[in-house]
């Protein structure tokens, strides 16, 4: 797990995020991609409406100039509105026509102007159910003008006739908001009814000569990419909108599978490269078991080779048959048992392991006593002076006797041996941040720098004398370990070194 | 509107136009324009109160009906010759006076009513039969016809074939169309135009040209083919109609060429005014032409929807008769008026309404699908 986690933090996250930010940008083209399409769409439909209007108005004026100076130009008029529906109600307007039968969106100032001789048009209203427009062309003859409320019913069909994709729509907007076409079906109330929609506003921005939204929240409440037109001839405005959801789901869809791919592909690139790591790995292991193998036959063939030589001068005196020699003999056997004996327990100790279920309350003053008076034998043989200090309170901690003492014991053994004669080694207790610790301090030559860093690492012990075969540190780390603490070195040479054992301090009831 | 579904009559206008049993379990003519019937023994109130003599009595009463009790059955008779005694009782409906209410024997009962709307709820609950009706009334025309886009409204009876584009691509709604009740015609001034003179201009008005330009497709020509004649010589005939009939007038002056004469465009009350001061030659009419037996009955002598004082002794002793083709043949010989079209009868409904017919005289049949 923790490997796999390496691999996806040193390999996945950079993948993932140029693989995001790559998505992000191929995101960002589809939509303004979508955003271009309806754009010209709205501009085409726009062009297309101002042809529309240019062409009515054309066919007006023609008609104004070959009929409005006629004698039965009000008949001739009237027949018109048959052939040609969409110009509506043509009719011959002069100063004595009725003002109810006037064109109803031009103003007086308007009617004059056009009886005049110039050419007039209203804004765009909403006649009945359709858009409309009044307009007004000469006739060529004096006080008389051709009229035409025209009806831009058309305009609504091309509206309503635009779809874009499954469900996008135009809308077109009078000079004042106002809905007058939609190709939405539930917008269209608001074409009869004059309620301002979502996008007027949009609309509004346009005509007042600003810019409206390109994406927006519709009528309806969703998301729109929206393109905008503006005819500035008649004021109306074209909005041309689509969900953002169906116009990006091309973009979408390629994302989805850019994902995809890319996702298959770190997924095989991690499994590969796990692969090869716990392959890696497993040499590795393999090599370092040859290694420590190795470094333990060093150690123990140095050790053990020390031994039998120490033993081979004992067989030497022994088979001279002088019984001056036999109390030599004696103690050096007796004292090569002992180092043996101790040897054997050092491998031992690395086999035993931290078992939760074997865990006891322990009071560390009083540990700390037990462990003095263990090594006071040692240390008198030495001479060597052992010390307590406890703490001013009772510490408590949980954990394996045996082992513990084991630890701190050869701490204090170490400490013994480094001390020259006469020196003192102290066992201090204290309490730091919810731990107790056991300090173990000597007067002794302290130790180089450079090998603290490596000091508690298999087989690096430097001490070839004596039982020594490197174990007796990490072993002392493994079990500080195994009970939640640790062990840690200060030391100065020439003044001596501190060891301490920190444990996480926990009352005897818990 | 509501009135069919709260209301019942004796006898009603059957779906092929021919009077049938209603409250009513069977009935029969009588001698002096009277119709003698027999009450259904299970029609009942909205109350649960059986229906007896004294309520059809008095609900025909409000219509001049008189009734007599007889061996088990009722007799209705009225002064009113000049419509068919069947007729006149199906347009009564027969009520119950509870304190300030009228209870009916139909399948709805109001349960609220004020200016703006009134509902109705079934009475007995039938399946996925439409089991509550709301009927909202507003200004226009074209209010409710907003007001329907918009989503208040799920049906919208008898729709103005302009408004149908704005239904697409609205999939809630559907668009249905049933053969329509009422013609577009032209009516003649009868002291203007003689026989002759009318039956050559029905000849030259009823033609495809003259019905497209002046309604479009969505206006059935008369099942009767004519050959097509030009208009009989003569003076201009000045046409008279009101706005929604403006296209229609232009049309038909055009159609009659030389004798076209002024088209006038007049608002409701001006137009019956220069009806009934005789001041026109044409006029575009909307006349009633299903069931026959309505189209027919309007056009005996004396009648009260006989605006333009037809007459025709033959027309009136078919009716007298009972014989509606007849009639209506001698109404052909001798016209009052030119047939153009019939325009469908469009009716806009939520999708999830289904029926086999939409009018609204169905609407108790109407399903609702889920």
């Amino acid at each position: 797990m923790r490997l796999a986690a390496l691999v996806a933090l040193s390999g996945l996250l950079p993948i993932a995020l140029l693989a995001g930010i790559g998505l992000q940008i191929v995101r960002r083209r589809g939509e303004n991609a979508s955003r271009e399409a309806l754009q010209a769409i709205a501009e085409q439909a726009a062009a297309r409406i101002a042809a529309y209007i240019a062409q009515q108005r054309e066919m007006l004026r023609a008609l104004g100039m070959a009929i409005g100076g006629e004698a039965d130009a009000a008949r001739r008029l009237a027949d018109v509105s048959l052939d040609a529906p969409s110009l509506g109600k043509v009719r011959l307007v002069t100063p004595e026509t009725p003002p109810a039968q006037l064109p109803p969106a031009l103003e007086p100032e308007q009617v004059a102007k056009a009886l005049s001789g110039a050419e007039v048009v209203s804004r765009t209203y909403l006649a009945d159910l359709a858009p409309a427009m009044d307009a007004c062309v000469p006739s060529g003859k004096p006080q008389r003008t051709v009229c035409s409320t025209l009806d831009l019913l058309e305009l609504q069909r091309q509206v309503q006739r635009i779809h874009v994709g499954d469900s996008g729509y135009a809308l077109a907007f009078d000079r004042t908001g106002r809905l007058l076409a939609a190709g939405a079906g539930t917008l269209r109330a608001a074409v009869l009814s004059g309620e301002p929609v979502a996008e007027s506003t949009g609309a509004l921005a346009l005509t007042g000569g600003g810019t409206a939204p390109s994406r927006l929240k519709s009528n309806s409440g969703a998301e729109v990419i929206a393109g905008w037109a503006y005819l500035p001839d008649l004021g109306w405005t074209i909005a041309v909108e689509q969900p953002v959801d169906e116009a990006l789901r091309g973009a979408r869809t390629a994302l989805f599978w850019l994902g995809v791919g890319g996702l298959a592909m770190l997924i095989l690139s991690v499994s590969l490269g796990v692969q090869q790591a716990l392959r890696m790995l497993a040499a590795l292991e393999l090599e370092e078991r040859f290694r420590t193998a190795g470094q333990i036959a060093a150690g123990i063939t140095h050790d053990l080779g020390h031994r039998l030589a120490i033993l081979k001068q004992t067989r030497e005196l022994a088979e001279t048959n002088d019984p001056s020699y036999m109390p030599r003999i004696r103690d050096s056997l007796g004292a090569e048992v002992e180092t043996l004996q101790r040897f054997v327990s050092d491998f031992a100790d690395l086999t035993r392991e931290a078992r939760l279920a074997d865990f006891m309350p322990l009071e560390l003053n009083a540990f700390a006593e037990s462990v003095r008076r263990s090594a006071e034998p040692y240390a008198a043989q030495a001479g060597v002076r052992v010390e307590l200090l406890p703490a001013p309170a009772e510490l408590w901690v949980r954990g394996d006797r045996y082992m513990l003492e084991r630890a701190a014991l050869n701490l204090a053994r170490n400490a013994i041996e480094a001390s020259p004669k006469g020196a003192r080694v102290a066992l201090k207790v204290t309490q730091d941040s919810g731990r107790g610790a056991l300090h173990v301090e000597d007067q002794g030559s302290g130790i180089a720098a450079a090998r603290l860093p490596a000091l508690f690492d298999s087989f690096t012990s430097t001490k070839r004398t004596g039982a020594h075969v490197g174990m007796g540190l990490p072993n002392v780390r493994r079990i500080a370990v195994a009970h939640g603490g640790n062990v840690t070195v200060k030391s100065e040479e020439g003044k001596g070194s501190e060891f301490t054992i920190a444990l996480p301090l926990q009352p005897p009831e818990a | 509107m509501a009135q069919p579904w709260v209301f019942e009559p004796l006898v009603r206008l059957g779906p092929d136009g021919v009077i049938v049993p209603a409250l009513a379990s069977r009935f029969a003519l009588a001698e002096h324009n009277a119709l003698r019937l027999w009450l259904r023994a299970d029609a009942k109130f909205s109350d649960g109160a059986p229906l007896t003599f004294e309520d059809v009595a008095t609900s025909l009463a409000q219509n001049h009906l008189r009734v007599a009790k007889e061996d088990g059955a009722v007799l209705v008779s009225s002064d009113d010759v000049s419509l068919p005694i069947d007729l006149l009782i199906s347009r009564a409906f027969v009520f119950r006076r509870s304190g300030a209410a009228y209870l009916g024997t139909g399948p709805f009962v109001p349960v609220e009513q004020d200016a703006a709307h009134i509902r109705l709820e079934r009475r007995n609950p039938a399946g996925r039969l439409v089991q509550s009706v709301s009927l909202l009334s507003y200004p226009k025309p074209q209010d409710a016809f907003a007001h329907t886009l918009k989503g208040d409204a799920d049906v919208l009876p008898d729709a103005d074939a302009r408004w149908l584009e704005f239904f697409e691509n609205v999939p809630r709604f559907r668009i249905e169309r049933e053969p329509g009740a009422h013609a577009n015609a032209i009516a003649f001034n009868l002291h203007h135009l003689s026989r002759t003179e009318r039956t050559d201009l029905v000849a030259a008005l009823r033609n495809d040209d003259l019905r497209r330009l002046s309604f479009g497709n969505d206006c059935q020509p008369p099942p009767q083919r004519l050959e097509f004649k030009p208009p009989p010589k003569g003076r201009p005939l000045d046409v008279l109609a009101t706005p929604i009939h403006e296209r229609f007038a232009l049309a038909v002056r055009r159609e009659l060429g030389g004798r076209g004469g002024s088209v006038q465009i007049l608002d409701v009350q001006d137009y019956f005014r220069a009806i009934r001061g005789g001041n026109f030659d044409l006029v575009a009419v909307r006349p009633i032409i299903w069931p026959q037996i309505t189209s027919v009955v309007n056009w005996r002598t004396g009648a009260a929807g006989n605006v333009f004082g037809y007459s025709n002794p033959e027309v009136d002793a078919a009716l007298d008769r009972r014989d509606w083709t007849a009639a209506q043949r001698a109404l052909d010989a001798d016209p009052p008026m030119a047939v153009v079209c019939t325009p469908s009868y469009v009716i806009v409904a939520d999708s999830r309404i289904t029926a086999a017919s939409y009018s609204l005289d169905t609407l108790p049949e109407w399903e609702v699908a889920n």
